[in-house]
Parts: C-alpha cells; structure tokens; sequence
C-alpha cells in the first residue's frame, strides 16, 4: 500500500496562495522573540497601550515628556508589544498511516508543509514533531520563510514506521514543549489506548489545539469480500473476518460512532477537529476547510 | 461515545437467523451416512446381501459403477470441503492500518448471533447439496415397483465346447465375447424391460428367469461357465418359447366360468402371449432347427467368433468292432476331419491303456500317418438363396489290435499328434472296450419254439442269461413274484400270458406277446382279423435296421385302442412301431414309469404250437428280437460302451446279482465313479429302476465306476462334427426363418459421469471465481 511520494510536497502555485494567509490563534499567548504577533507583554512596537508611573529605573527614553509638563509628574509611555506565534505541528509516522492513495502520512506532511509555510512567512515560530508510540523527529524550531527548505527537507524524510501510542506521545510533546502556543495534530486517531488521555496532555497545557483525523478511503469505505484474516500493520494483531453485508454494515455504523465520539469529546473540550479523508484535495482542505474552522485566514 | 447496549443472546429472530443454518448443515451431514454405509458396505463385498435386503423390504438397490477409490473421493469430498470451511484454509490475509473497529464489529455480531462460528454461508450449503446429490446419484439407486412395463427380451448364450476357442478379439475366448455381446445388450435395454438368460449347449436351463433387475442379468451372465458339451439349440428355443408368455397360466380366459364366484376369484390373465426379443449368442456350430415356429419370438442372432477362422482337425468318431470270428481281436476306427483350408498332413497314436491302482496306465502304443484333403466349399446358388456347403477333408484310419479280452476294461485313447489348431478338445477321443454287461432275461411261455431258436442261440447266451418259467409260476413268489418286484431282470417276455394285477408287473422291461400288460385285459380286446401291416416306423431303436415289414402277415390279432380319450389309462404320444391298413397298431411300445411295455397284438404260436404268423420266417425278425433284447435288455455293445458326450447322463446297470434265497436283496446298493482326470469320485445311489444314473459327465476323459463286485469304465468324448466345425456361421436356420447374423449392439456409453464430472468443475470454479473476487 505504500507508495513512493517522489513529487514536491507543495507547489509554487499553491504557495503563492498561501502567502496570503495566516495562522490565527484564538488564545494570546506569550512570545519568545519580538515578532509580528500582539503579545501578553507590553514591549516596544509602535502601537500606544497604557501609560504608567515612573519608577526608579525605568526606561528615560519613554518618560512622556508633555505630561510631566502639563501635570508635573513623570508617566512612562507603555507601548503594545509584538511577539512571534509558537506554531506545532505534530504528525502521526506510524505504520499506519502508511496506508491509503496518496498515504495519510503523505497527505499529513502535505497539510504540514502548508501550514509550516504559513507560519513561517508569518514570522511564526513553528516546529514539526513526528511521533508514533513516542517522539521520533523532531525538527527545530524556524522562523522566516528562509526556513522554508528545511521544513520540507524534513518533512520529505518521514519514514512511516512503528506502532503508534498517541497518549505517551503528547504527554512527552507537552513536558517537552515550553511554549505556549497553537497545537495540530495530523493523526488517523485509531488507537486501542485511545486519543482522551492523549489530548487531555495538551488541552491541560492551555493550547490551542487543533486535531486533524485523517482516514484513508480503504478505511472509510472497505472494499473487501470474503473470508479474510486481518493483520493490524503496527502490533499483528489478526482479526478473521467472513465480510458481509451485515458485518460491512456494523463497520460503518462503528466507524460513524467512533468518529461522533472523537468530535463530541474534541468540541466538549475546546478541540478544533477535523475529520478528512485522503481523497479530499489537501489544498481544499487547506484554503477551504481549515479556513472555515478559523486556522488560518 | 454512546454506551453500548450489549443485545440479548436469545432473542427470537437470533435464533431463527443463527440456527437454519447449522441445522440445514447437519441434515446434510446425516445424509452423508448412508452413503457412507452403502459404500463401505460395497467395498467389503456386502453388496449383493444388502441389495437382496433392501430389494425385499424396501424395494430399492444401488450399484457404484465408478472405481471403489474414485467412490471413496467423492464421498470424502463434503466432509473434505467442511473441514477446509472449519480449518479457514482459506481465508486471505489483508493487512488493515489498524484492526480496532473490524474487531469491534466481529464482537458486535458475535453478540448478536448465536453460532457466529457457523456463519450463515450459503455458498458451503450448497456445494454440500451438489456434492450429495452427486454422490447418490453416481449410487445408481433403482426402485423396484410393479412387473415391468417395457418390452420382453431372451438372452441365449451359446457355452458349449466350441465357445471356449480363444479367436475373439484381445484373445478372449468366444464364450467371453458372447456374454460382453451379452451385457452390451443387457445394457441397451431400457429399466422398464424385462430380460432372462437362458443358456445353452446339449441341454438348456434358465440362468436367470424374467426380471427387470438388470444387476441380476448381468450376474447371471457373468456366471455362465465354459463347458465341454456339444451344441443342441432345440431345447434352449421351446423354453424361450414357453418363458416367452411368462404371465401366462395354466387357466386363462378361456377357461374362466360365465358365473364365477366372486369369493374364490382367481387372476386369469390372457390368452395372448407377450412378445419378446430373442438375442442368440453363439458361434452357429449347432444343426439348423427345423419345425420351429418362432411366433411372437423375435429372433436376433449374433455371430460370435472370428468369421474366417477355421484352423481346425478334430476326431470326430472312435469305435470298434470285434473281429468276426468273435476271438480276441479288435478293430478300431478312427475317423479325422480337416476344416483347414489346406492340406494337412498328422499322425494318429491309440495307446492301449489298463487301470492299475485307479490310474491308467499305457501298454501299447500304436501310430499311423494320416494325411487330409483340404475343406471344399460348394459353388451358391444365390437364386435359391442356398447357403454354400462345407465339404471337410475327411480320413480314417483301423487299427487291428490283438489280445483284448471281453472283459477287459481296456481303454483306447486316439491322439493327433504334432498338430496345433484352434480347438483341442477334439484332438484326442477315447474308447472303452470289451462286454460289459450280459442281460438278464425271463421268458414266461407255456411253449414257443420261435422264442427258443432264438434265444438259445450261442450268440445270444453271450449277451444274455435267460431263464423260462411258464405261465402258471407267475403266482410263484420265489420264481417270479419276489425276484420280479427287486429288479432281478432286465427283460420279461409274456408269450401269450400278463401278471395278474399291476403289483404283479416286474421292474424291468416287458415284451407281451399277443397279451396286454395289466390293468387292460386280454379278454377285453376286439378282435382284429387278416390285417396287413401298412406303415411302421424305423426311426424307433427297436425298429433300427428292420425292412420288408409291410410282408408280414398273421391270422389273429386283437385291436387295442391307444387314443386316450377313448381309452383313459393309455398316455399320449404312444410310440405305434407297426400299424394296420385299419390304423390299428399291432406293435406298440406303452411308456411305464422308466420301463417301457412293449406290445404285439398277434401271437407267434397258437396253442397247439403251430405258427399263426409269418413274421418268423422274415430277415427282419432275428434282428427285431436282437433289437429288443439289446435294447430292452440293457445289453452293453459287445466292442464298446457307447459313446458319451459331455453332460450327458451315464446310465449304470451293473449286473443284476440274485442271492439265493432272499431275491429282494438282489442288486447293487450304490456305485462310486472316479472321475479319472480329476481324481474326485462321486457316490451314486440307485433310482426307482434300479438304475444308476451318473450326471457329472462334464470333462471329456475316462471314467471308472466301481460297485462291490465289479468295475466298469465309460468314456465321454466330443465326437461332433457340428461342433468340430469351428467356423462361425453367418446365417443360422430356425423353422423356416434363415438368421443373418445382426451387429452386437454397441453399449450405450453413459453420459452421467461426464455430468458428474462438469459439476465438480463446477464446484472448483465456483470456489476459484470465489477467491479471485476476493484476491482481486
């Protein structure tokens, strides 16, 4: 089921439409370096905040002199401070993500790039962690669109591989990760241990969390017939089905069930979710989709 | 996630969906036992036992046509495809990202279905039905109800001696061609038909009577064995024709009262017969029927045997004759044809032969060259639709041998020495020689010199004791009564006198001389005056050799009345040996249970002993009493025993024996005959005639018959021209239909096991069309 993906993640053209966008987080979380985003702090960009007492060891440079004439009292001019956006991308490398046409990894690292790509000509600091039962790669953080190669060099050398274990995952991602910022996480979600434990890590850390549930059409609408002897791609686990309508059935009403789960607990918790399969146009679900759900604007 | 509501185990429509499957499943498997029965069953050879079970009680039979192995396959195929089902043998490995919600599903329809292992598969159910409705078909069951509507056909199978030469095709023998010709037939005929087997060589008999059961005619046919027997179709046509009509009775409709009583009703079936075909297998080697009317029989030959074959020179008589002189010297003929088609030139060895220690041992031999013309065909006249005549190049050959006494047993074996053909068994004859038996006879007279001329004659005395009592002592127990009713005689002569009463007759043989044996009356009788004989026959053994009859003349006669619905006691079809202008017959011979009662209505001498006839002075007369003592006498030829042909029956007649003082006891308690080939003897014990009749005459050879006081040995030969004639004929006379030979008809090949074949095909490609869907 594995298929090469020889071509470039994204092309020129649609990056020219990504230019256009940003990333937007529904938080305001603190910075680390001065960058383009309205930070928690106040700092030294051009836009006036508030004015304060002056104290012994401030800055003289930001004493409003007009005042102290007109009132007699030294005011310290407070601007607003800009800072740059802590963008994570974090894609599900598992075995199983190694299915499907294109491949769910492919179709990950595809909507990865995009976002990368827009953060980092945003000036946004982002940074790419690849996981399956544990952080695999990791790639550090960059800023400005001369970052650009390295995402995508790093993005084109993700080898799908192991079992995954989404909640030790993102428990190490949030004990890791100091920042605060936007979280999106590429995955399929299909895990025995489950994704509650997992997402709960991150919601805990006060992120703004975005999931992306990626299934391939195999998975969504299983064309198999027969008596078959199923073998879970990441821990052999074998199941021996006889497929027929009835069990087909069952299949997609689980899969439905599974699915309004998944989207109940994300929504309940403040989780932007997304569900899609390989077949739809990643760029559609880049200009499209993950606009209506206000990731990027 | 929603909580999910685990479904009952037992819910109604649970059950019903989860259960028709396994039940349908094990129906199908309990289907499968039978035919698992049957077939071992067959396999140890019970099938005949259980066919005879189920035919009597359930009217049912089988046959598995097909190899035991090939059986065992397609009966093992269900339980093979069940298994595979069970052990998932084919189930196809997919590698799925991830098998959490497949197993979610299993588990969800696990809970909701009862025999999940047993899914509902259609597919299983139906090859297993195809896979038992092959197996049963391919068991051939036949149902037996009712007679039979079809048509009635007759099997003769031709198993006599010429049968057994091997110029069929691959080397079989003709016999083993005409029982395939057989089966073919058999299997040409359709289930309704109702078919027998007959089969035939000197005699006949019903190897299988009508039947429609065609295992048991094919059995029947399998089993006819080769004999040695000559050829004689005549018997084997009068029981196909009576077998011919077999609902048939005795009573038929025209016998059925007006007022028949409802209570004792009776099934009276019709009149007309039923029409039947008559297949005759054999080589033709038989002499052409004649007075044989077929009627409803539709006769069907069928040539069996090489056309042209030939290859063959066989002795076809052996006997001899003492020298004139009546010394110790013997001639022996020996006479050869040649049904080759050239010349051939052999040798002829007689070895003289004695019995020492129950075995037979050579004391002399003899050879001489014999040289035989070529077989000539005769030129056909294709207008009368003559059939060509076969001349066979034909020798013989007389031996003179010396110093063979009358009592010698001495046997003669001819042989064609460096000589090989198609037919052996008429390459070597035997012969028995030297007087085996002196006839016992009486002579009750009150004085006749023509009876005395005769029988004191030296000539006579050598073939015969006789004895004379006069009419007064037949009331004597010792001299007549007690010695008559044990069998003391062979031959009573009753000149002008008769027992008293029936209980009075002896049990011998019994020549009346112008009287009537018992219960007729003497006195009863018409008188028949100056009557000339107008017609006799010469075709009786009594009568052999006899002419210028229509000479004789007599003064008295008395008329008796042998039309038995004139005269009641009198069976039918009696034999008239001399008749008047007045068809009234003068000599006659009145059957007797095994005796025969032969009358003359005129006497030879009056009372005052002048001759009332002139019969006596006639060449016929010596020769007509010879006749009657040789055979009425029982007199063994005096160079020979007669010849035998195989199955033939032997009849004994050691020499009668009289005890003095108690002549019930007289004769022979029983016989051993020691079949000199095989060295088995047979026990033999005495028939109501005091007779022994010996049956096993199955093997040409010599045979020893031993009783306490004596031995005698008979030989039983082919000696047939007819059946020594091997080449097949291509039309055989019957009545007056000329037979050309029909083609055998070709066995209907059987198209099921193509049918069964396309269908395990089929299951193969359902299965394989199964998984490529699959696969692909």
């Amino acid at each position: 089921m594995a298929e090469t993906q020889s071509e470039p993640l994204l092309d020129p053209k649609f990056l020219t439409k990504l230019e256009q966008l940003e990333l937007v987080s529904r938080k305001i979380f603190m910075g680390r370096m001065k960058g383009e985003r309205r930070s928690k702090k106040k700092g030294q960009s051009v836009e006036f905040a508030d004015y304060k007492n002056y104290v012994v060891g401030d800055d003289l440079r930001f004493l409003d002199w007009n005042l102290y004439a007109r009132l007699d009292r030294l005011f310290i001019r407070l601007f607003m401070e800009e800072e740059d956006l802590h963008f994570y991308i974090l894609i599900d490398n598992s075995l199983s993500m190694d299915f499907g046409s294109p491949t769910k990894l492919h179709y990950a690292k595809q909507v990865a790039a995009a976002l990368a790509f827009i953060g980092l000509v945003n000036l946004d600091r982002v940074v790419i962690e690849a996981f399956n039962n544990r952080l695999t790669q990791s790639m550090p953080a960059a800023r400005g669109r001369r970052s650009l190669w390295r995402v995508f060099d790093f993005l084109g050398k993700l080898e799908p591989t192991g079992s995954s274990d989404l909640a030790q995952s993102l428990r190490t991602f949030s004990l890791k990760s100091s920042g605060k910022g936007i979280v999106v996480v590429l995955s399929d979600f299909m895990d025995k241990g489950g994704y509650e434990e997992a997402l709960r890590y991150l919601i805990a850390r006060q992120m703004d969390v975005y999931a992306i549930q990626i299934l391939s059409q195999e998975e969504i609408e299983p064309d198999v017939t027969g008596d078959l002897r199923l073998t879970d791609v990441e821990d052999d686990d074998t199941a021996e089905v006889t497929v027929s309508a009835a069990l087909l059935k069952r299949y997609k009403q689980n899969l439905d069930a599974y699915r309004a789960a998944f989207h109940a607990f994300c929504t309940r918790r403040g989780v932007s979710c997304l569900f899609t399969s390989n077949q739809v146009p990643f760029d559609r679900l880049v200009l499209t989709y993950l606009r209506q759900r206000g990731l990027v604007r | 996630m929603p909580p999910r509501r685990p479904a009952p185990l037992f819910t109604p429509q649970a059950v019903r969906k989860g259960v028709w499957f396994p039940l349908l499943l094990s129906f199908m498997l309990l289907l499968a036992v039978p035919g698992m029965i049957f077939l071992a069953l067959s396999l140890l050879g019970k099938e005949t036992a259980v066919n005879g079970w189920m035919r009597e009680h359930l009217g049912l039979s089988y046959h598995i046509p097909i190899p035991w192995w090939a059986g065992l396959i397609l009966l093992l195929t269900p339980f093979l495809i069940l298994l595979l089902y069970f052990l998932k043998m084919k189930r196809k490995p997919l590698q799925v990202p991830s098998t959490f919600l497949w197993k979610k599903s299993i588990e969800d329809l696990h809970v909701n279905s009862l025999f999940q292992w047993m899914r509902d598969n259609v597919l299983l159910l139906m090859q297993l039905l195809i896979v038992l409705l092959l197996i049963y078909g391919v068991m051939a069951f036949q149902v037996y109800a009712g007679q039979g509507t079809g048509r009635h056909y007759i099997l003769l199978v031709d198993n006599s001696a010429s049968m057994s030469i091997a110029d069929a095709e691959d080397g079989a023998t003709r016999l083993e061609a005409a029982k395939k010709a057989a089966l073919h037939e058999i299997g040409a005929h359709g289930d309704g038909d109702v078919g027998m087997v007959i089969e035939f060589n000197s005699n006949a008999s019903i190897r299988q009577p009508y039947t429609i059961d065609r295992d048991k005619l094919r059995r029947a046919v399998e089993n006819i064995e080769p004999t040695q027997r000559a050829t004689h179709i005549e018997e084997a046509l009068n029981l196909a024709d009576s077998l011919a009509n077999p609902l048939r009775s005795t009573d038929d409709m025209a016998v059925r009262p007006d007022n028949a009583d409802p209570t004792k009703a009776r099934s009276y079936v019709p009149t007309e017969g039923v029409a039947a075909e008559v297949h005759l297998f054999s080589d033709g080697r038989f002499p052409d029927v004649a007075g044989f009317a077929a009627g409803s029989l539709d006769i069907n030959y069928h040539r069996i045997g090489a056309a042209d074959d030939s290859d063959n020179v066989g002795i076809v008589a052996l006997n001899a004759r003492r020298d004139d002189k009546g010394t110790s010297n013997l001639q022996v003929f020996v006479r050869v044809l040649n049904f080759r088609n050239t010349d051939v030139q052999t040798q002829v060895k007689l070895d003289e032969m004695d019995w020492k220690d129950g075995e037979l041992k050579v004391v002399d031999s003899h050879i001489k060259p014999l040289s035989l013309k070529a077989l000539t065909v005769g030129a056909v006249d294709a207008d009368k639709k003559e059939t060509s005549t076969r001349t066979p190049g034909e020798g013989s050959l007389t031996f003179a041998l010396n110093n063979i006494d009358d009592g010698s047993n001495r046997v003669l074996h001819a042989i064609l020495i460096d000589l090989k053909d198609a037919f052996p068994l008429d390459n070597d004859a035997w012969l028995v020689v030297g007087v085996v038996r002196k006839a016992r006879v009486l002579i009750v007279t009150d004085g006749n010199e023509i009876l005395h001329d005769f029988f004191d004659l030296d000539a006579t005395q050598k073939v015969a004791i006789v004895s004379y009592i006069t009419s007064a002592d037949l009331k004597d127990q010792a001299k007549y009564l007690r010695p008559a009713r044990a069998g003391a005689f062979d031959l009573v002569i009753f000149d002008r006198c008769a027992p008293e009463n029936e209980e009075a007759t002896p049990l011998a043989n019994a020549y009346y001389i112008d009287d009537v044996p018992p219960p007729w009356k003497r006195g009863d009788m018409p008188e028949l005056k100056e009557a000339q004989i107008r017609n006799s026959t010469s075709k009786h053994p009594l009568m052999a050799h006899l002419t210028g009859l229509d000479e004789i003349a007599f003064s008295d006669a008395f008329r008796f009345e042998l039309d038995p619905d004139k005269n009641p006691n009198v069976p039918a079809r009696v034999p008239k040996l001399m008749e008047t202008e007045r068809a009234g017959a003068v000599l006659f011979a009145l059957p007797r249970r095994s005796f025969t009662d032969l009358v003359q209505t005129f006497p030879l001498v009056n009372a005052k002993g002048q001759w009332t006839s002139n019969w006596n002075l006639k060449l016929s007369f010596p020769l007509f009493l010879r006749n009657v003592l040789y055979q009425l006498g029982n007199v063994s030829d005096a160079a020979a025993e007669e010849n035998l042909q195989p199955g033939q029956i032997k009849t004994l007649r050691p020499d009668v024996i009289v005890k003095d003082g108690d002549p019930a006891d007289a004769g022979v308690k029983e016989i051993k005959v020691w079949d000199a080939a095989k060295k088995v003897s047979h026990t033999v014990q005495p028939g109501a005639s005091k007779d022994f009749l010996y049956k096993d005459t199955e093997d040409i050879g010599v045979y020893l018959a031993t009783w306490e006081g004596g031995r005698r040995g008979f030989a039983v030969n082919l000696l047939d021209a007819d059946e020594s004639d091997i080449r097949p004929r291509d039309e055989v006379k019957i009545g007056d239909q000329v037979l050309a030979s029909g083609p055998t008809r070709g066995q209907p090949s059987d198209l099921w096991p193509w049918a069964a074949l396309a269908a395990l095909v089929l299951l193969v490609v359902e299965w394989a069309l199964y998984h490529f869907r699959v696969f692909g």
